[in-house]
């Protein structure tokens, strides 16, 4: 009759899961008043704030209702005070509640009582966590039930979002079992609450700060990697400590929206089948876990070696990463190993003692922290010695299928776009994309693009930290920033991108400038219909004229017929020593193709370089030029800027062949006699300092040095220029393109009764010898 | 039956039990004394299934302690150093047991707290050390284990309790067949309340006796001869585990029984004899001598 039999484990399972749960029924009191604070509190304070203060706009509320409302989340559940409260409160309570529910096992008279009872150890494991889950789950389940109803009653029932909320709710919970997980199967296999706690922390934040650590590296020292975005965000989705709060700043729309999104619902997939292995291996551990090593320091097995490990690589990288951001040393490369070196031993040597509570173990475990230290430095090392080929490596033309490119030629500052309905989302919005790069199939463009990349990697110039000091004192750089993607023949692509490079192998991509393949992806004027076309502008090339046009769409579809006939027409020697003076500038606004389009521009221009085109034949029949020709003698002054050094090229398209753009405005103030007044204040000054200098330095100074000096401290020199004549040869040396690696020289022409113009470009070569004169530091300081 | 075979157990370098066979029978009341650091509580953990043996097996009616949730339910673990719930109360732990063990009795729990002078309401963090070892100890027997392990069980109580405490664990003895393993250092109450004693020392079973058999096994005998006789006469016939002499006077304590040792000791032409039978200490510091745990030899 005794009651064993009756008995059951199903029935000490519920007797014990009871008696667990009221004992923390004050924890989970607690939390789940936090979590209210912190969630549905804030949500119902943002769904029901005043909108007096704001300018409501009844068709966007009526296409969007949450337009006026900050809520984050793809579920719109989340304020951002929640935002970062329960990503606080979703990471601690589960490391909470794993170290206070399997504490017993870090104390000797508790582990006493625990494991002299009859019940197994898996079965006390899976206890507590049921105890966990239901604590951390049924508040979270039920605010969420909550901000869902007060959602749909206030918004109404967008059944995508409310997806997301159950999605996101879900992750959550996963995300915090799996943080629990982890706390339990540290407490299982350390001795005390404190490794737990230690262990836990560093096991749960060591994937995303080595990886992006290691990212870090390979941005600042592997010549042509750079991290993307999607890569970025990838390194959120290795723990479940930043998966979730990662997918806070998801919004809809974004370009990398979609990938993203897959990636971290997989992650969150992973993370449970993640989460129920962890606990079968703790369930194992325990199974076999000695009582006896209950409040002792763990400082044997596998764990914290580990855990040292990680705290070696960690601290070893960020020691070189923070001597390197210093620049203690001249010696890159050498100095971050060496920083390295020394942040990984001595945070070795902190842990060591920290986890053996003394130094008695230390000289013992030195090789092993010897060990760690070489491993942490073989995994840089990888990187400093090109990545085991990645800086070099460049497919064979064989083997390309295509390249994609973010190289757009002279006209790249015309950011080409798709637009809907092919990319809307279910409330009918309409999405523009911007296309940043174009995508070259022809092998000629192709064998171009490799030339310049085998150049580029050749010299391997720019590289942020490790490469900077290599470009040598007369070698120009441009800062082009160009990301190139192979797409292989075996279905894989290869990506490399350089933020800068030299202007000789910036002209190595000049011969695209006349590519059909680049010109119809890169130029408005050939994707353009001219239906979207609605207006005109046509501006002389200092902008002291400009007259819009409105055109028929017949006129406009000769007229982008023209633009795009002069364009195809240019050779590259055209385009690199341009004999005529350009006349101006054509430019149009379009508007956004109402049925869609895969490439379309809201505007473009084009420079009209010679009387011989075809635009400039369609402008002059209908009387326009005659309006735009500018009259030169009523320019007050030019001023005329030199760089000091590299010359440096303004605005935002970077190419072999540069021109100006009309959406480059002026640089300088519109009130010329301030401009002279400085500018001639500035060339006094640089004198004065000059004559000081050669006064106060007793032994000789020669003027090739004053000028450096003077150059390195003064920057760009400018030089005004009133004489009737010189704003002639000025005029008339104006070109329309300048090839990246010839000097030159920016030019402002003020008109009278007019503000400043479009400032124009001069190659410095086409510039007589008396103004180049007055243009060089040395002849002003003699 | 408890059942241990080669039991082997260690703490990092330091060996606790090394190859210990013993075996304990049902219904028993076994003592188990030993120095200091000599394994006691390492072998109640062992059979209590709190710790996993390093070699050898633990055996209760044949099958292995470690996990094993039937053999587990029948035994109940009072440890040296105690531990309660974090802030209960005794209803609080009696609770918390009787949703662990099948056969814990809350008439038993409620009748014993009678038994003791107890306030079950009242949080047992505020309870001296006795009434803490009070208070596991009503939480043991109202369990109603088969098996009771009782590490220093004693430590703690006032003689009125203590025998409270043995009075009920007779009672539970006669009426349920309990066994008990209880371990202390105050061998005069192991004297009164065990049936067998064994001796453990580095981890070993030195030796197991009835505590009968134990008790008449040894004797301490004062003989007066004239004249004396050479001692080593007597270390041929006789198993001496201490002998000395004062003038005429000898005092030996040796294995075997007193009766037949003054006969003896007559025969050898003493002229008087008497054996006395040693105390459960005096035969504990004797065996501890033999081995070399002897501190009359420290000089201070």
């Amino acid at each position: 009759m005794t009651t064993t039999t009756s008995f059951s484990d199903q029935k000490r399972f519920s007797q014990l899961y009871r008696a667990i749960f009221r004992r923390n029924i004050g924890y989970f009191s607690m939390y789940a008043v936090i979590l209210f604070i912190f969630y549905p509190l804030q949500y119902l304070i943002e769904a029901f704030k005043s909108l007096k203060h704001y300018d409501i706009n009844a068709l966007t509320l009526a296409m969007d209702p949450f337009a006026y409302y900050n809520f984050n989340g793809l579920g719109k559940n989340f304020t951002g005070v929640s935002s970062v409260f329960v990503t606080v409160i979703m990471a601690a309570i589960p490391i909470i509640l794993g170290l206070m529910l399997q504490s017993y096992m870090h104390s000797k008279k508790a582990a006493d009582v625990y494991h002299s009872m009859p019940i197994k150890r898996e079965t006390l494991l899976l206890v507590n966590a049921m105890v966990a889950v239901t604590i951390i789950a049924v508040p979270m389940i039920v605010y969420t039930l909550l901000i869902a109803v007060v959602q749909i009653a206030k918004f109404g029932f967008f059944p995508s979002v409310l997806g997301y909320m159950c999605l996101d709710t879900l992750g959550w919970l996963v995300c915090s079992f799996v943080i629990y997980i982890v706390t339990a199967l540290v407490a299982v296999c350390v001795g005390t609450v404190f490794d737990t706690f230690v262990f836990t922390c560093v096991l749960l934040f060591a994937a995303p700060v080595i990886s992006g650590l290691y990212l870090v590296l390979c941005d600042m020292f592997l010549f042509g990697f750079r991290a993307n975005q999607l890569t970025s965000y990838l390194i959120f989705n290795f723990s479940p400590i930043t998966l979730m709060p990662c997918r806070l700043g998801f919004y809809e729309g974004s370009d990398i929206y979609t990938q993203v999104l897959f990636h971290s619902n997989i992650s969150i997939l992973l993370m449970l089948v993640i989460g129920c292995v962890l606990f079968v291996l703790a369930a194992r551990l325990y199974r076999r876990r000695h009582s006896e090593i209950a409040e002792q320091a763990t400082s044997s097995g596998i764990l914290p070696k580990i855990i040292m490990l990680i705290g070696t690589v960690v601290c070893g990288v960020c020691f070189g990463l923070i001597f390197q951001m210093v620049g203690v040393s001249d010696n890159n490369k050498l100095s971050f190993i060496m920083w390295t070196i020394i942040g990984g031993l001595l945070a070795y040597i902190i842990m060591e003692v920290i986890f053996n509570r003394g130094f008695k173990t230390l000289v013992r475990s030195l090789p092993l922290g010897a060990g760690m230290v070489v491993l942490t430095v073989g995994l840089i090392s990888l990187i400093f010695t090109g990545g085991l080929g990645y800086e070099n490596r460049i497919p064979s033309i064989e083997n390309i299928s295509s390249v994609e490119v973010n190289y757009k030629g002279r006209y790249g500052d015309s950011d080409p776009m798709a637009v809907g309905p092919y990319i809307s989302d279910d409330e009918g919005h309409t999405f523009t994309k911007r296309l940043a790069t174009i995508t070259l199939e022809q092998k000629e463009n192709i064998e171009t693009l490799r030339l310049f990349h085998q150049d580029v990697t050749g010299k391997k110039y720019g590289s942020q930290w490790s490469s900077r000091k290599n470009v040598p004192d007369d070698v120009s750089m441009v800062y082009p920033n160009i990301v190139i993607t192979y797409h292989l023949s075996n279905g894989r692509t290869l990506t490399r991108a350089y933020d800068s490079c030299d202007v000789e192998s910036m002209m190595l991509l000049a011969p695209l400038e006349t590519q059909p393949e680049l010109l119809y992806q890169a130029y408005p004027a050939f994707y353009t219909e001219p239906e979207n076309i609605v207006e005109w502008y046509v501006q002389d090339m200092f902008g002291s004229k400009e007259m819009k046009q409105i055109y028929s769409q017949a006129d406009s579809a000769k007229l982008l017929e023209a633009i795009r006939t002069d364009i195809s027409a240019l050779t590259l020697e055209q385009l690199s020593d341009p004999k005529d003076s350009p006349i101006g500038i054509l430019s149009f606004n379009a508007q956004l193709p109402k049925q869609g389009s895969e490439r379309c521009s809201t505007g473009g221009y084009f420079i009209i370089s010679s009387r011989e085109q075809e635009t400039y034949k369609f402008l002059k029949s209908k009387g326009v030029i005659d309006e735009i020709t500018p009259d030169l003698s009523k320019v007050k002054g030019v001023v005329v800027s030199v760089s000091s050094g590299n010359y440096y090229r303004y605005g935002s398209a970077i190419s072999a062949l540069y021109q100006i753009s009309p959406d480059y405005n002026e640089f300088y103030s519109a009130d010329y006699d301030n401009i002279k007044d400085s500018i001639q204040e500035r060339i006094r000054m640089i004198k004065e300092d000059a004559k000081m200098k050669e006064q106060t330095v007793t032994e000789e100074v020669y003027v090739e040095d004053r000028a450096v000096a003077a150059a390195s401290y003064y920057g760009d020199l400018e030089q005004v220029f009133e004489n009737e004549a010189d704003i002639r040869v000025l005029a008339q040396a104006v070109t329309a393109t300048i090839p990246a690696n010839e000097k030159l020289v920016y030019a402002n022409f003020y008109f009278e009764g007019t503000a400043t113009g479009t400032p124009v470009m001069i190659p410095y070569s086409k510039l007589p010898a008396e103004i180049q004169k007055q243009l060089d530091y040395n002849e002003i300081i003699k | 039956m408890i059942k241990a075979t080669s039991l082997v157990k260690c703490f990092g370098d330091f060996t606790a039990l090394s190859a210990l066979t013993t075996e304990i029978h049902k219904g028993s009341i076994y003592g188990l004394v030993g120095s200091n650091g000599s394994g006691k509580s390492t072998f109640l953990r062992l059979i209590a299934g709190v710790y996993m043996p390093d070699g050898g097996t633990i055996e209760i009616d044949g099958q292995p302690v470690f996990e094993n949730t039937q053999i587990k339910d029948k035994t109940f673990f009072v440890a040296d150093d105690l531990y309660f719930l974090p802030q209960s109360n005794m209803n609080d732990m009696a609770k918390f047991y009787k949703s662990i063990y099948s056969t814990f009795s809350e008439e038993k729990y409620a009748k014993l707290c009678t038994i003791f002078p107890l306030d079950p309401r009242k949080k047992i963090n505020t309870f001296s050390k006795g009434m803490k070892r009070q208070a596991a100890i009503i939480m043991g027997l109202a369990s109603q284990p088969d098996l009771l392990l009782l590490d220093e069980a004693f430590d703690g109580l006032d003689p009125i309790i203590r025998g409270a405490v043995r009075k009920l664990l007779s009672d539970e003895i006669a009426s349920r067949d309990m066994t008990v393993i209880i371990t202390s250092h105050n061998l005069r109450e192991l004297e009164d309340l065990c049936d067998h004693v064994g001796l453990l020392h580095k981890g070993e079973i030195m030796f197991e006796r009835e505590i009968d058999e134990l008790k008449l096994g040894f004797c301490k005998v004062h003989a007066a001869f004239n004249p004396m006789i050479p001692l080593e006469e007597f270390k041929k016939d006789l198993s001496i585990m201490q002998i000395s002499a004062t003038g005429s006077l000898i005092n030996m304590v040796v294995r075997g029984i007193s009766s037949e040792v003054s006969e003896y000791l007559l025969e050898k032409g003493a002229l008087f004899a008497e054996g006395v039978p040693l105390t459960l200490e005096e035969v504990f510091i004797h065996e501890m001598e033999a081995v070399g745990y002897d501190y009359n030899n420290i000089i201070f």
